[in-house]
């Protein structure tokens, strides 16, 4: 197992996370709680990553998706709006 | 480590559900933006430690004090309300076939708890500063001004899609007593119905290449929607034109506000059918921030083709 520094922008670059010494076969779900969290998003909304142009599989860790030291990756959530409720 | 708990109860007021809070981070947001906005901090990219205490009666919150930068300020138990509509739209909170309406009462609870245990990771957040444009534009109403231009193209967009909703990113220059809407593009990456359109990561993904695709100097500002009338396109048929208001904040709006649009100074936008009007004449009503809560606020239209600028307060 080796370490990563990377970061993680929320999606209007409003704020951003900045993660060192992060374990590579930590899973994508594990990273969101930590970023949801340190950013103080939203408990009951789901959010996903986004790296390279493609949402993130929750269960992978960052070593199967390849993310190295230094890349950003996106936070953002999957909501809805309107007049149903 | 401080914790709110909204609590529901039922009408004899006997506890029935208790939720771990998470509504004050906006309280948060607008004390730092107060504090900017006075010059008592700088807008840099440090986040900003604010301190927060419950102001208790009878051993319930009723009130959430907060303190920052040598600002102080107490937030009404509105800040949870959100939360609790939330709770409320759970199936074991509705009416049920058969029944009385049933009648929930609810209050706030605070407690310190532990920290949890040692995090795995170490996590260093940085905010943006407020994207504050260089120059002030003095011809400008303090507050909320939306361009004619944009406008129009919203009610047009709005007028044409009576089947379904849709949605906007707004954009502009944000000044510390002003926000002017100037542009706006669609969201693309939707999926939506007569009564919702759905954000993917994706969605909002395409918003920040689009956004910097355009590289026009503007700043995102807010989002907009519609919120088609029931009868959909048939709503024309009725003359004249029914009572049917159907422009109103959603709790599924709020929380796109929460999750999507939380800075203090962004705003939305929800078009749609106006009581005793055409659904392809609508109407527009502004939500924005005010005290750690999103409210309806009035703003101005500016750049008509008279050349006057109009204020609407609620349409």
């Amino acid at each position: 197992m080796s370490t990563l520094a990377i970061e993680v922008a929320d999606w209007n670059a409003s704020r951003r996370a900045e993660l060192d010494e992060v374990p590579d076969d930590l899973t994508v779900a594990e990273l969101i709680g930590e970023v949801r969290d340190a950013m103080s998003l939203p408990r009951d909304t789901p959010y996903e990553l986004i790296y390279a142009g493609e949402k993130l599989a929750r269960g992978s860790t960052l070593e199967e998706i390849g993310i190295r030291s230094g890349e950003e990756l996106t936070i953002a959530p999957e909501v809805s709006a309107g007049a149903a409720r | 480590m401080l914790q709110f708990y909204i609590n529901l109860g039922d009408k004899n007021g006997a506890p029935v559900c208790r939720k771990p809070s998470s509504g004050w981070a906006a309280v948060r947001e607008d004390m730092h933006y107060a504090a900017v906005l006075q010059d008592l901090v700088p807008n840099d990219d440090t986040p900003p430690q604010i301190a927060i205490e419950p102001v208790l009666k009878d051993g319930r919150v009723a009130a959430v004090a907060a303190a920052f930068a040598g600002l102080s300020k107490t937030y009404p138990l509105d800040i949870f309300k959100h939360e609790v509509h939330e709770l409320l739209l759970q199936p074991e909170f509705l009416k049920k076939d058969g029944e009385e309406t049933p009648t929930w009462r609810w209050w706030v609870e605070a407690e310190d708890i532990a920290e949890p245990a040692a995090r795995r990771l170490r996590v260093r957040v940085r905010r943006h500063p407020y994207p504050f444009a260089d120059q002030a534009r003095t011809d400008l109403a303090p507050g909320l001004n939306i361009s004619h231009e944009v406008l129009e193209q919203l009610r047009h967009e709005t007028a044409a899609h009576l089947h379904v909703e849709r949605a906007d990113i707004l954009c502009g220059a944000l000044t510390r007593d002003a926000l002017v809407i100037t542009s706006r593009f669609p969201l693309a990456h939707t999926e939506a119905t007569a009564a919702h359109v759905a954000f993917s990561p994706l969605t909002f993904q395409a918003a920040r290449d689009e956004h910097l695709r355009r590289a026009t100097g503007e700043a995102v500002l807010g989002w907009h929607h519609n919120h088609p009338p029931k009868c959909g396109r048939d709503c024309l048929a009725v003359v004249p034109a029914c009572d049917n208001d159907s422009v109103f904040l959603s709790v599924d709006d709020y929380n796109v506000f929460l999750a999507s649009f939380s800075s203090p100074y962004m705003v939305g936008l929800i078009t749609g059918k106006g009581s005793g009007r055409r659904a392809d004449d609508p109407i527009v009503r502004a939500y924005g921030w005010h005290d750690g809560v999103i409210r309806e606020i009035p703003f101005t239209v500016f750049g008509e083709p008279h050349g006057t600028s109009t204020t609407i307060h609620h349409s």
